[in-house]
């Protein structure tokens, strides 16, 4: 199978439909999901036991690894089994170490509750270390996180943080693991390496840190976010600093007859810094909804230099069209005729809050209706897409329920803040367990 | 004169605190300056504004409201830069605060507004946003930690002064350097060419100040060492590591490790003559030594700038400098602090006399208990002492370590393993705020406390605690512990307070201190002693723990006399 491909098998076993999907070269969560959407839209439907056979598989990122948690997850919940094949051999092991430095079997068992060895398909427990495999020194330097929180250290600490899950049950107060996730990304080596590597774009400000905006507008503000959604136990987080070394390297991996250097050309748009936040709560645009339709009020006042455009497209997966594109502006309104995905898109509004029940607040109603100025939340997701977008160039993306919408800089010729592609999923397609937030963003060149 | 207002918010607490004079010099040096010379003095007494969620806003307005109004100030000064966590301020706090300080002046001149933030704000963030229209107006200003300023600067404001008065508001790097610096006890064996040399009782752990660290070395190293390469070498410390590679990224300098186990090629690459060089600690310069020699082999022009972090030779007690000879030429060495280590010979350990395995700096120390030998340790350090003040209720114990002295010397690694123990035994993250005497040890472990894990200590004064009706009591209101147990009593989502003390005997002190938190309605969580000499006292109503625990009140009374021996001898 040649780089990049993906090969879809369903087949019925006795009484029970497999389905394998075999990714060679990148495992990218858009081309597996894409394959995952077929499986589902054939006549068998949801088939009972999925392999996602990754022995071909050179290279993955988190966001694709926290898709299948959140698979996983949501079929074991309608009693499906899920496999996994690991990649195989010499040329598989760089992935599997990552897999290892990434901490993504403690991951998937604490969320899941299976535990990984038996994710694995038994043909590939050779490569368990405790069963004797890959034993050669691992690509990446083990992380030295401790105790005290300790975050990363040693050779490859700017490559960033592996899996971390936060139950919410261990928690008296859900806002301490905003706190926690704050404290571990306002490390001052963490700092350091997001203010050599990040830089502002269109002549925006050096003068702040770039790390303590992601550590602040980004980070602080997803994590506020998830805990607020109703119904989540889990948060993960995870991220990813692909510097231009390391992506040369990935390149190489993947096509190992071209020089180093050729390689570097080519991969300039993998050097990225990604980060990725998922909870398994109600899908954040239905829980909006729900509160327009229960006539609750999801809006604050907010100052008119907040307002903003949203050129939106929206794309039916299952026919395959796109509608025509046209401009939101953040001041639309929002009632019980608000489509879902137009609730979905409002999550990001200036002044509309994502927490219609209040569960991150604690303010006394008599306060609140005393103090109207004060009741100005609802600018979390804003601050995020403004900072991920307007300050560092880079995409903010979001897959919830049946929808994935991505927010992006607008063209000059959209007349537009952002440009926004809603993607309906098709019918056949299962809701996808909780919100994903992915943001992507650009590095400075010239940091090696 | 004009008036002005501090409000100084905290974001992620629940305590409130009375602000301390050196803050309170911070907040006058900005007044002065954005009242060029005119402010009088601050019209309020000042106490913290603790906003653990944004959401506490709403709570914190109606008195932010009145003070402002009674007030009627020519400058609010909206201290959003020392929060226990690094934050940027969120939306809905600077626009809370901006609105209602615009509504009460409504119909009269508007204050001037100055917002301290510890980064610099961008122009499109929405809290940037909120304040622009007054900034275009010059009627607002965000000053920096780094003294920048966004928005209508005065003349006379002074960013190097500034900087200064925050670092000494906060703590100058090098205090907080001397109150995070560890000194794990261990049986630590030390080689010299692959044999055993000698022991040494306790290795130094800097994980939780590489800030400072860095700071420190960035600042020793000094702005023409930028974009120079700097080697490390910390084959016992990997804290420094990290220290060094905070250093490298700040310098935009290549980080070169030295690894002089690899005899024909200990780092990588060339070496300049003038490069960077950082080591965790200078003894007796052998190992250095051997450092430069080898830097030398590769360019025998080099002539390293050396920081090391730790010395046990200088005329400084911090930042200072010590001359190291090597094959005739005089190497300068600067240091961040000095210490002082004993070296036991193999014959004169007592740990190798008795057996017990040694243990490598890098091993980990993840146990939440105190070993016999750490606290012996400590105790034959700092010495014993009569004890004072016996209570009425019991015997004295005679003698006693020096509790105080011990907490002096080993506050951090005390605080490490308290959080440790306390960590395991109340399993869900929640409130850590400790209740304790204000005395000279409490005082020094609380800094440690609150420098390494973000602890609130509060604490209260003897004469308070040994009142008969401590809660009762008439006491001044404008007491710090007073304003922080009132500030809990108001919320109500305080899981529980911890009530410390150095040691336990009679359980007088941890009885007193739950009078004066039950004054408050507030809920004792915990009991926690470093040392326990009546660890059979069990009639408490909340779990009691300890570091260790010795029963001192069943036996003779000269239990420590032996230990006095073994000291003097």
């Amino acid at each position: 199978m040649p780089s990049g491909a993906a090969k879809m098998q369903l087949q019925t076993k006795t009484d029970r439909t497999q389905a394998i999907v075999a990714l060679s070269g990148l495992a990218l969560v858009g081309q597996l999901e894409a394959e995952i959407d077929k499986i589902h839209a054939a006549e068998s439907g949801e088939p009972d036991e999925l392999v996602f056979d990754f022995a071909d598989v050179s290279f993955t990122e988190p966001t694709t690894l926290q898709y299948v948690i959140s698979l996983t997850l949501a079929r074991a919940r309608r009693g499906r089994t899920t496999k996994l094949r690991l990649p195989a051999g010499e040329a598989g092991a760089r992935v599997r170490d990552f897999l290892r430095r990434w901490r993504f079997p403690g991951a998937f068992s604490a969320v899941t509750g299976i535990r990984f060895f038996d994710f694995v398909d038994p043909l590939d427990h050779h490569y368990f270390r405790g069963l004797g495999g890959d034993r050669r020194p691992t690509r990446y330097s083990d992380a030295t996180g401790d105790a005290e929180g300790v975050s990363e250290s040693s050779t490859d600490a700017p490559r960033f943080f592996p899996f971390t899950t936060w139950k919410l049950t261990d928690y008296l107060e859900s806002a301490r693991i905003s706190d926690e996730a704050l404290d571990t990304w306002s490390d001052e080596l963490v700092l350091s390496v997001l203010d050599r590597h990040l830089q502002p774009v269109n002549g925006g400000s050096e003068l702040a840190s770039s790390g303590v905006y992601v550590a602040s507008r980004i980070v602080f503000e997803a994590m506020t976010n998830a805990i607020r959604h109703p119904g989540a136990n889990f948060i993960q987080s995870s991220s990813v600093l692909r510097t231009p070394r390391a992506a040369a390297a990935v390149a190489s991996s993947r096509t190992p007859q071209k020089s180093a250097a050729d390689a570097a050309m080519s991969t300039q748009p993998d050097e990225h810094f990604t980060v990725t936040f998922w909870d398994d709560g109600t899908s954040m645009g239905k829980t909006l909804q729900a509160a327009i339709l229960d006539g609750r009020s999801v809006r604050h006042e907010y100052p008119a230099a907040l307002d903003t455009r949203y050129w939106l497209t929206l794309v039916q997966a299952e026919s395959e069209v796109s509608h025509d594109s046209h401009l939101i502006d953040s001041r639309a309104e929002l009632d019980r005729g608000t489509p879902a995905h137009i609730a979905l898109l409002a999550t990001i509004f200036p002044g509309v809050t994502s927490d219609v029940s209040g569960r991150g607040f604690r303010v006394h109603p008599e306060l609140q209706s005393s103090e109207p100025v004060l009741a100005t939340q609802g600018m979390g997701l804003f601050a995020l897409v403004r900072t991920a977008i307007d300050r560092f160039g880079g995409a903010v993306t979001f897959r919830t329920g049946t929808y994935f919408m991505s927010v992006k800089r607008a063209r000059s010729t959209q007349d537009a803040d952002y440009r926004v592609k809603i993607i309906v999923k098709a019918k056949s397609t299962p809701e996808f367990l909780g919100n994903m937030i992915t943001i992507r963003l650009p590095l400075r060149r010239g940091t090696e | 004169m004009a008036a002005y207002v501090v409000l100084p918010i905290r974001l992620g607490k629940k305590t409130a605190e009375r602000v301390s004079e050196r803050f309170r010099n911070l907040y006058r040096l900005v007044a002065d300056a954005f009242l060029e010379g005119q402010a009088g003095a601050p019209l309020a007494t000042l106490t913290t504004i603790p906003l653990f969620v944004e959401g506490d806003m709403a709570a914190a307005v109606p008195a932010v409201r009145q003070l402002v109004a009674a007030a009627r100030p020519a400058l609010v000064i909206v201290d959003l830069a020392n929060s226990a966590r690094t934050l940027l301020p969120p939306y809905s706090v600077v626009s809370g605060i901006t609105q209602v300080c615009q509504e009460v002046a409504a119909g009269n001149p508007a204050p001037l507004m100055v917002y301290l933030v510890a980064s610099m704000l961008w122009e499109r963030d929405p809290p940037y946003e909120v304040v622009k229209p007054m900034i275009d107006a010059e009627r607002a200003a965000f000053v920096a930690d780094n003294g920048e300023v966004r928005g209508s600067r005065p003349a006379g404001f002074d960013a190097a002064k500034y900087v200064r008065a925050l670092q000494d508001a906060r703590r100058s790097p090098s205090w907080l350097l001397s109150r995070k610096l560890v000194r794990r006890f261990g049986h630590f064996k030390r080689n010299v060419a692959g044999a055993h040399d000698h022991c040494v009782p306790f290795f130094f752990d800097g994980i939780k100040c590489r800030k400072e660290l860095s700071e420190l070395i960035v600042k020793a190293l000094g702005p023409e060492h930028r974009n120079e390469k700097i080697f490390v070498h910390d084959p016992d410390s990997p804290w420094l590591h990290e220290a060094a590679r905070i250093t490298a990224l700040k310098l935009r300098s290549e980080l070169c490790v030295i690894d002089l186990s690899r005899e024909e090629s200990p780092f990588e690459g060339p070496v300049p003559d003038v490069p960077s060089l950082i080591v965790a600690m200078c003894d007796t310069g052998e190992t250095l030594r051997s450092v430069i020699r080898a830097l030398r082999r590769a360019n025998s022009g080099c002539r390293p700038k050396i920081v090391s972090v730790l010395s046990t030779e200088g005329t400084g007690r911090e930042s200072s400098s010590r001359v190291l000879e090597v094959d005739g030429d005089q190497h300068v060495v600067h240091y961040l602090l000095k210490v002082s280590r004993p070296r036991m010979t193999p014959g004169s350990c007592r740990l190798c006399g008795l057996g017990v395995p040694g243990l490598s700096a890098t091993d980990p120390d993840n146990s939440s208990g105190l070993s016999t030998h750490a606290m012996w340790s400590m105790i034959f350090e700092a010495g014993l002492k009569a004890e004072a003040d016996v209570p009425r209720n019991r015997p004295s114990l005679g003698l006693v370590p020096d509790f105080t002295e011990v907490i002096h010397r080993n506050g951090p690694y005390l605080a490490r393993k308290m959080d440790q123990l306390l960590t395991r035994e109340i399993r869900k993250p929640g409130d850590r705020i400790i209740v304790c005497p204000d005395e000279r040890g409490a005082t020094e472990l609380a800094d440690a406390l609150t420098s390494l894990f973000k602890y609130d200590v509060i604490r209260v004064p003897r004469t308070v605690i040994d009142g008969p009706q401590a809660a009762a009591a008439p006491v001044d209101r404008l007491d710090e512990w007073y304003i922080q147990l009132d500030s809990l009593r108001r919320r109500s989502d305080v899981a529980g307070v911890i009530v410390f003390d150095e040691f336990n005997a009679s359980g007088a002190t941890r009885l007193g201190l739950k009078r004066v938190i039950d004054g408050f309605g507030l809920r004792v969580q915990c009991y926690f002693s470093l040392f326990d000499f009546n660890p059979t006292l069990r009639n408490l109503e909340a779990p009691a723990h300890t570091l260790y625990s010795i029963d001192a009140l069943h036996g003779s009374g000269a239990w420590l006399e032996p230990a006095q021996a073994a000291i003097d001898g």
